[in-house]
C-alpha cells in the first residue's frame, strides 16, 4: 500500500513524500503511522484522540476521513492520500465587547439625541454605540494623556470610566492636563478627573482610584474591565500594567509622549504584541527623564491621547484598522507621522513560546526598573537640600557640579556651581578635586545619580555626594533670595 | 522557527490582485516557494469551496486540488509554504477557526479587503499542534 504525504504534513513523517505498508484499511494506516512517526500523532488526532478537522484521508477520489469508513479494507493497488483541509472563517465578533453585553444595554430619548452624530454612522450606530455604553474601561493616569482620553471617553459615552492616580494637582501640571484648572491646586487628579466627567454626562459610572499601581494592587484594579489605558508616565508603572493585562486577557492602548513626539500602540490585543515585545528591558533610571524632567509641548498629549481615545473607542466598536502589532510615532516639531511594524517575539518572558513570568507578584519591579540600588554597589551618599543649604551658608569647601543641560539653567541657575552636563562628565573628570567633596545636582535627583555612577565607572575616586530630589527640591529654601529665576 | 517570509513582487501583485477582485467574497490561494531561493515565486489562486451561502465569511481548499497542485509544482522544483486567504470588511486577525485549522510551521497569510481596496495584511504561523500563533513579517523581495 502506498501512502501519500502531502508536502504542508511532510515535516512530520521524515521529509517522505511517499510511504509504503502493508496495512489494509484507513484504521491499520493510521495506527501504523502513529507508531512510526510519533511525532505526527499530535499533528492528526487532538488530545481525545479525534482526527483534527482539518486532515482528510481520501482513498483514490473517495474521501474515507470519517471514521466509519476507517474499517474498510482497501484494494491492493489503491493509493492513500494524507491531505489538508485549508480552511478559515471570518473574525466573529471585533468588537473587544461580549455580544450578551452589549444586547442588554439600551438607550432613552436623551441618549438617542446626545449621541446622534454617532448613529448616524454607519459603522458606528446603534450597534456600535451600545458597545460604547456596555464598556468598562480603565484609564491609568490622569495626567497629560489622560486629560484628553478622560474627555473623547465620557463625551462618547462609555458606560464606566475607571480613573487610577495617586497625584496631586500642582501648578506645572497646568501646562498641559487640560481636565485641571487653577481651583484644582492640591486636590487629588481623580477629583477634578470626576468633575469633568459629571459635568459631560452624569449617566456615566465614573470610578475613582486615588492609589499608587503597585504589583499587590494592578490585579485588583483592572481585572474584569475590556480594556486598560496606559496614560502613565513611568516605566515600572507600564511593566506593571501590561503584565497584568496580559495575565488578566485585557489589551492595552499605549501612550507616550516625550518633548515634541509622542507615540501610541496596542499591546495583548488578538496574539499581538505585548510591551514586553517591543521594550524588553527599561532603559537605566535616570537616563531617560520623564515629561516632569525632559518636558514637552502643551497641545501634544492632546493629539496622542485623542489617537488613544480614538483606537479605544474602534476596539470598542469593532471597526477599522488599528494599531496592534504597529506603532504610531508622531513629531509634532517637523510633522512627520510613521508607522512602524511591531512583532510579537517568541522569546518574550511575558508572551513568548516558554513565558517565565507567570504572575504579577512574582515579578520584582521595583530591581528591573532599577529603582532599587542593587547591594553589592556601594551605595550613593547625599544630601537633603536643608543639609546642602547648611553647608553653603557656613562656607564648607566643597565642589558643586550641575549635570544639567544648558536649556535648563537657563530657567534657572544654581549659584557657584560648576557646569559639567553628564555627557562631557567621564571626560573631564580632571576638572575635579578629588581632595575635596564634590557634590552633584539636576533637577530631580535623578541623572545626578548616573552622574556618579559614570564617575565612579570612570576610576574617579574623590568622594562624592548627590542632591536628594534635586533642584526641584531645594528652590523653595534657597532661591527666593538669590534673583536666579527668570 | 521561520519569523519572515519573502515575497516576489509579482506574486504579491497576484494575490492583492485576486483578493480584491474577490471582495466581497472570501477568496484563497496556495503560496509556493522557490526551493532554491527560499522565496515565494508564484501563487495559485484556488476556488473557494466554502458554498455560495458561507462564502462572504469561510474559505476552503479542496484538499483534492492542493493535492494536484503541489504535485505538480513539485515536478517544477516548487513547493507549498503556505496559504493566503481574505477577511472582507474584517481585521486580518486570525478567527477561532482559522487557528483551529492551522497546520504547525505553515506560514498564513491573512489579508483584509475593503470596498475601497486592501486593508492590513497580516502574516502568522503556529508552533505545535495545539500551541500559540506568532505573527510572521512578511517582505516583498
Amino acid at each position: 500500500m502506498n501512502v501519500y504525504i502531502s508536502a504542508t504534513l511532510r515535516n512530520f513523517f521524515g521529509r517522505n513524500a511517499r510511504l509504503e505498508t502493508d496495512a489494509k484499511s484507513i484504521k491499520d494506516i493510521l495506527n501504523w503511522l502513529k507508531d512510526e512517526y510519533p511525532e505526527a500523532e499530535k499533528v492528526l488526532f487532538d488530545e481525545n484522540g479525534k482526527l483534527r478537522s482539518f486532515i482528510r484521508i481520501y482513498a483514490g477520489d473517495e474521501n474515507r476521513s470519517s471514521e466509519d469508513k476507517w474499517e474498510k479494507a482497501l484494494s491492493e493497488d489503491s493509493e492513500v492520500l494524507l491531505l489538508p483541509a485549508i480552511a478559515g472563517g471570518a473574525p466573529e465578533n471585533d468588537s473587544i465587547i461580549p455580544e450578551e453585553r452589549r444586547k442588554a444595554v439600551a438607550f432613552d430619548d436623551k441618549e438617542i439625541e446626545r449621541f446622534g452624530r454617532h448613529l448616524m454612522l454607519k459603522d458606528i450606530g446603534v450597534k456600535g454605540q451600545k458597545r460604547i455604553k456596555a464598556a468598562r474601561v480603565v484609564v491609568a493616569g490622569a495626567g497629560a494623556l489622560g486629560s484628553a482620553v478622560i474627555q473623547y471617553l465620557a463625551a462618547a459615552g462609555v458606560g464606566t470610566i475607571k480613573v487610577v492616580d495617586f497625584d496631586d494637582v500642582a501648578l506645572e501640571n497646568l501646562q498641559s492636563q487640560v481636565i485641571h484648572t487653577t481651583r484644582d491646586l492640591n486636590r487629588p487628579k481623580v477629583a477634578s478627573a470626576k468633575d469633568i466627567v459629571r459635568n459631560i454626562n452624569r449617566g456615566i459610572n465614573f470610578e475613582a482610584e486615588n492609589t499608587k499601581l503597585e504589583a499587590d494592587n494592578i490585579v485588583d484594579i483592572i481585572d474584569g474591565y475590556d480594556l486598560v489605558i496606559d496614560c502613565t508616565d513611568n516605566y515600572k508603572a507600564r511593566y506593571l500594567i501590561n503584565d497584568a493585562a496580559y495575565l488578566c486577557g485585557i489589551p492595552v492602548v499605549f501612550g507616550a509622549i516625550y518633548q515634541f513626539e509622542g507615540q501610541v500602540t496596542i499591546f495583548n490585543h488578538n496574539d499581538g504584541p505585548c510591551y514586553r515585545c517591543a521594550f524588553p528591558a527599561p532603559p537605566p533610571a535616570g537616563l531617560v527623564p520623564t515629561c516632569a524632567e525632559g518636558g514637552a509641548i502643551s497641545p501634544l498629549p492632546g493629539i496622542i491621547g485623542s489617537i488613544q481615545a480614538n483606537e479605544a473607542l474602534k476596539l470598542i466598536i469593532g471597526i477599522g484598522d488599528h494599531l496592534s502589532g504597529k506603532i504610531l510615532t508622531v513629531d509634532s516639531l517637523y510633522l512627520r507621522f510613521k508607522l512602524l511594524e511591531l512583532k510579537k517575539e517568541k522569546e518574550c518572558l511575558l508572551c513568548g513560546a516558554h513565558p517565565s513570568i507567570k504572575g504579577v507578584q512574582d515579578f520584582d519591579y521595583e530591581d528591573f526598573c532599577g529603582l532599587k540600588q542593587p547591594e553589592e554597589e556601594i551605595p550613593i551618599e547625599g544630601f537633603t537640600p536643608e543639609e546642602l543649604a547648611k553647608r553653603i551658608e557656613n562656607e564648607d569647601p566643597m565642589t558643586i557640579v550641575d549635570v544639567r543641560e544648558p536649556h535648563e539653567r537657563a530657567i534657572q541657575r544654581f549659584p557657584n556651581a560648576i557646569v559639567i552636563p553628564i555627557g562631557q562628565l567621564a571626560r573631564r573628570m580632571n576638572e575635579l578635586d578629588p581632595e575635596q567633596d564634590t557634590i552633584f545636582i539636576c533637577k530631580q535627583g535623578m541623572r545626578s545619580i548616573l552622574a556618579i555612577n559614570t564617575l565612579r565607572e570612570a576610576g574617579y575616586k574623590g568622594p562624592m555626594y548627590n542632591l536628594k530630589g534635586g533642584i526641584d527640591a531645594m528652590k523653595d529654601i534657597m532661591f527666593s533670595h538669590e534673583g536666579a529665576w527668570l | 522557527m521561520i519569523d519572515t517570509v519573502s515575497i516576489s513582487k509579482r506574486a504579491y501583485a497576484a494575490i492583492m490582485l485576486h483578493l480584491k477582485n474577490a471582495y466581497p467574497y472570501e477568496a484563497c490561494g496556495i503560496l509556493l516557494e522557490d526551493k532554491k531561493s527560499g522565496t515565494v515565486e508564484s501563487i495559485s489562486s484556488m476556488d473557494n469551496s466554502a458554498g455560495e451561502d458561507l462564502k462572504r465569511s469561510h474559505y476552503l481548499i479542496d484538499p483534492i486540488a492542493l493535492y494536484r497542485l503541489e504535485t505538480e509544482a513539485e515536478s517544477r522544483g516548487m513547493t507549498v509554504a503556505g496559504f493566503y486567504h481574505s477577511h472582507p470588511d474584517k481585521e486580518a486577525i486570525l478567527s477561532r477557526e482559522d487557528k483551529l485549522n492551522m497546520i504547525p510551521g505553515i506560514f498564513y497569510m491573512v489579508v483584509s479587503t475593503k470596498r475601497f481596496g486592501i486593508g492590513d495584511i497580516k502574516g502568522y504561523i503556529k508552533d505545535e499542534p495545539d500551541g500559540k500563533v506568532y505573527s510572521v513579517a512578511i517582505w516583498e523581495a
